[in-house]
């Protein structure tokens, strides 16, 4: 009886499994795949972490990437395509340092054989941070959805991808929104056009950033006041060596524009030799 | 490659000292095909612009949002 029992509960426990893989399979939600037609539309995620390996693998026709942290992902990618003519897939991440920035154009590159030109708008916050730190916050960094192995059983069996399944079927038939999802690519990590402008908006955020908790929310780069020339410089040979290994695509840098408020709130903190010397050390690659 | 960069200095073109308006980043994008900021050298002499500026600028004053900041 006891043995009918566990074989039962094994058996069901096989088909649920199976059942989920094949689910995750079919409506793939994180574009691990790389398919023309899916059966429902996509339901992209605001976490460019699990977003960007799928978007990479099935943009094999967008010559034109742009790189960088939540400095360029206010860049819609339809503005830039319109700019230069170009098809443009964006890629930025936020927080992203240059070693994650370099490993998602290395992937890039990877795929893309046609490629023309790169938008790489270079934070200089991060240009001296540790080269081997690969997220300045803890993350348990998917580098399982840059896998190829067709039979990737951590993203096919995977709780965090069959809620995005779900998700994905439901908005398919109802049209229900989710949190941080929406099925327009362009609107990722955008900001509403009705955002306020203005110097009271800005002090405000000020207040906000100079305040203790800040601090807590980016403990890394808050208390950083000297620039560190040897992480800097590899660091920024990495740029050099991703530019070598494709010489026959443009690759733009771009300084993110800080405002004069920036400046002066770093000054305050101590922080702006290095954020000048940043800068200078990138204009000098 | 090429290095590309603009310095704005109007307070109103800015939403948020950290972060970004689409204003500004459509306008740099705008930079980058027109190639109006495309040498190094102007980065550095950029980086003492900033500076200079930062040192006149009184950070109290320019908290209480009065006169719109000089351009460089």
């Amino acid at each position: 009886m006891e043995k009918n029992y566990i074989k039962y509960l094994l058996i069901s426990l096989l088909i649920v499994v199976l059942l989920t893989g094949a689910l995750n399979y079919l409506v793939d939600p994180l574009l691990y795949y790389q398919r023309d037609k899916r059966p429902f539309p996509v339901l992209y995620t605001e976490d460019q972490r699990f977003l960007i390996p799928g978007l990479i693998k099935n943009s094999r026709s967008m010559n034109t990437a742009i790189i960088g942290t939540s400095m360029a992902g206010i860049f819609r990618a339809s503005d830039v395509s319109a700019l230069l003519n170009e098809k443009t897939v964006k890629l930025t991440v936020n927080g992203a340092t240059l070693l994650e920035q370099s490993y998602i154009l290395s992937r890039y590159f990877d795929t893309h054989p046609d490629a023309k030109r790169i938008i790489w708008v270079i934070d200089p916050m991060y240009v001296d941070l540790d080269p081997e730190l690969f997220t300045i916050r803890s993350y348990n960094y998917p580098f399982f959805l840059y896998d190829h192995n067709k039979l990737n059983l951590k993203y096919l069996i995977n709780y965090a991808v069959t809620t995005h399944s779900i998700q994905t079927i439901i908005n398919g038939f109802s049209g229900i929104k989710f949190y941080m999802k929406t099925t327009n690519l362009d609107d990722i990590h955008t900001w509403p056009l009705d955002t306020k402008t203005g110097c009271k908006q800005i002090m405000e955020n000020y207040n906000k950033m100079s305040s203790q908790h800040f601090e807590v929310l980016d403990p890394i780069l808050v208390p950083l006041t000297n620039f560190n020339e040897l992480n800097a410089s590899i660091n920024l040979n990495r740029i050099s060596e991703l530019a070598e290994r494709r010489k026959d695509i443009q690759i733009d840098l771009i300084l993110p524009p800080y405002s004069i408020v920036r400046y002066l709130f770093e000054n305050e903190k101590k922080g702006l030799n290095r954020i000048l010397d940043a800068r200078n050390a990138l204009a000098s690659l | 490659m090429q290095a590309s960069e603009d310095i704005i200095t109007d307070l109103d073109l800015y939403i948020d000292m950290i972060h970004h308006s689409s204003t500004v980043n459509k306008l740099i994008i705008n930079n980058v095909v027109d190639r109006k900021f495309d040498n190094y050298e102007s980065v550095l002499e950029n980086s003492g612009k900033i500076r200079s500026l930062v040192n006149k600028l009184d950070f109290n004053e320019v908290k209480k949002c009065g006169n719109q900041l000089p351009q460089m």
